[in-house]
């Protein structure tokens, strides 16, 4: 059977061994419903959230599990509103958007020196970059405070942007090289000698090939950023500032017996990344398992 | 021989310029690397060794900080739960590895299946926590559940518990990562021939010795893989879940390394401290690296 790296087996009909056509198949019904069951169990919780959303707090005390009979956006407005997630939406975005656009770039470069300009030491320079991944963000978020403090960047969006283009840069930076690497370095001295320059060639012969790589790597950071709490809740501190999930994880403490406004709020929080979800699903499969075979 | 010296000279001027642009290219990534990263890895290191609050000038006091830590209770009962979600990772992988083989048998269905497996990894611990702590509640919806199918007594206060707060924290972990273990061992598995599976299957393999001779040998590197991946994962990547769920409550029943290391920070200003448990922290998990490392060299010799 063909390898495929995101883990779709690409076997058709004609594949399927005989033993599971001969028999008619109790075992397959099994599976199937064991999956299905496994399913509603996943599914369930954010179809309970999408449907708390959207009833009113006297219709949740008395309809709880089922499809929400008078439907209302109120909860939404509120929660858009007063509960603030418009201008925590609105920051996250900022964050994410600049971190994800600058990460890149820095990626990008440090990818081409990597992988097709020649000097002693690359190896080193290239394990020192992917082995700091080691230095998970809690060992160093103490020093990492104090410093953001003393450079004027504490409550400030470009501290955390900093941060995460930081910590985004190993796999980044490996994702990437081990792409350009497949551009052979031939075509590179042909371009060179054509006059191109070592940016030139970077923009236009490595991006178009790493295309798929550069999708999957502004997948994952878009999502884990997003998501992120720790970093975001200590950098940026500040209520005008503060980031999507940082205003959630507060809204939480504040509507504790609102379920259905905080519903809304969640629901409005996991909207971009469900989009992601569904669109981008194979990529993301492929980047998650990028480590797994080899 | 002239062309030769001339040639040399071009080719030195050349790699000298491909120096300087690998700096050039090299400089931001190194830049914010050392910067965000290293320089605050030593910095933590040293105040390791110091009583220090954050704001005045830190005191060194040697190994003072560490010595605290080896007879701190709340270090220990944090370190125990640790090593139960540690404890409970074969837990993780066995559902993972057979929801991939069953999704591997390509029912009807299977690519919904693996998208609903998958979707949970996919959002914010903050939101799974505050979602399963809003269902989860005394008056909440799984009690309620439990009450209708006439289980009423085994209806509680799932988190507030400290009997039921550290398993139930186990299982909504659980439930946000399985179905990215699914998805890894899929990738494992279409790597393998599907004639070994096949094979064993006519011969007659089934249940755990299908599982333990012929599915865990092929799929060892992803396992390995996997295993290292959420051990490590279980150290450093669960302080969302635990700030949104528990707070490390009640009493310390659900508190871990990594939230105790935040509290200790910037609850107490315990600086010195908390630097002392953010080494410790490093180590465990370096060490779990190296153990993997081991495994991997030692399997190539």
């Amino acid at each position: 059977m063909a390898k495929t790296i995101d883990g779709t087996k690409q076997c058709g009909k004609s594949a399927a061994p005989r033993w599971r056509s001969r028999r008619l198949d109790l075992g397959r019904v099994a599976v199937t419903l064991v999956l299905a069951a496994v399913s509603v169990t996943t599914i369930y919780p954010m179809l309970f959230m999408a449907f708390t959303a959207l009833k009113g707090r006297r219709e949740y005390l008395f309809n709880r599990y089922g499809v929400p009979l008078h439907p209302t956006g109120e909860n939404f407005y509120n929660a858009w509103v007063y509960g603030k997630v418009g201008q925590y939406v609105g920051n996250s975005a900022i964050v994410v958007g600049a971190s994800v656009l600058v990460s890149w770039a820095v990626c990008s470069l440090a990818a081409y020196a990597l992988s097709h300009l020649r000097f002693t030491g690359r190896r080193w320079v290239f394990l020192a970059i992917v082995g700091s991944m080691m230095i998970a963000p809690q060992v160093i978020i103490i020093p990492l405070y104090t410093m953001l403090i003393d450079l004027h960047l504490l409550n400030k969006h470009l501290g955390l942007i900093l941060v995460y283009v930081t910590f985004a840069t190993p796999f980044g930076t490996y994702l990437l090289t081990s792409y350009f690497r497949t551009v052979p370095g031939e075509l590179v001295e042909a371009a060179e000698v054509d006059g191109a320059s070592h940016l030139q060639i970077l923009w236009r012969v490595m991006l178009p090939v790493a295309r798929p790589a550069l999708v999957t790597l502004g997948i994952f950071n878009f999502l884990w950023m997003w998501n992120e709490l720790l970093l975001a809740l200590l950098i940026l501190q500040d209520d005008s500032t503060r980031t999507l999930m940082v205003g959630v994880a507060n809204l939480r403490g504040q509507y504790t017996t609102n379920i259905p406004l905080l519903s809304a709020g969640l629901f409005l929080a996991a909207t971009p990344v469900l989009i992601v979800f569904f669109f981008f699903q194979s990529q993301l499969t492929k980047g998650m398992t990028m480590g797994a075979v080899k | 021989m002239a062309g030769v010296v001339k040639h040399r000279i071009r080719l030195s001027a050349r790699s000298r310029s491909t120096l300087l642009y690998a700096c050039l290219f090299l400089a931001p990534a190194c830049l914010l690397l050392v910067i965000f990263r290293l320089l605050p890895a030593v910095s933590a290191f040293w105040h390791a060794f110091t009583q220090w609050d954050g704001v005045s000038a830190p005191q060194p006091v040697g190994l003072a900080n560490f010595a605290e830590l080896l007879g701190d209770g709340v270090f220990w009962t944090a370190l125990r739960n640790n090593g139960i979600l540690v404890a409970s990772v074969p837990l993780w992988i066995l559902v993972s590895l057979v929801l991939a083989l069953l999704i591997y048998q390509e029912v009807p269905g299977w690519r919904f299946f693996r998208g609903a497996f998958f979707l949970p990894s996919v959002l914010s611990p903050v939101i799974v926590g505050t979602l399963f702590t809003a269902l989860l509640r005394v008056d909440g919806p799984a009690n309620q559940l439990l009450q209708a199918l006439g289980l009423g007594a085994a209806a509680k206060d799932w988190l507030g518990n400290p009997a039921t707060a550290l398993p139930t924290l186990v299982l909504v972990i659980l439930w946000s990562i399985f179905g990215l273990g699914v998805i890894v061992f899929l990738a494992g598995l279409a790597a393998v021939p599907s004639e070994i599976f096949e094979a064993a299957r006519i011969d007659g393999a089934r249940g755990w010795a299908y599982l333990r001779h012929i599915v865990v040998p092929s799929l060892r590197h992803v396992l390995e893989f996997w295993t290292v991946n959420l051990i490590v994962w279980s150290f450093t990547s669960l302080f969302a879940f635990v700030y949104v769920m528990t707070s490390g409550g009640p009493g310390y029943a659900t508190m871990l390394v990594e939230y105790n290391l935040y509290l200790q920070a910037f609850e107490f200003n315990r600086m010195g401290y908390a630097c002392a448990l953010g080494t410790a922290l490093f180590l465990m998990v370096f060490g779990v690296v190296l153990l993997q490392l081991r495994l991997m060299t030692g399997e190539k010799e």
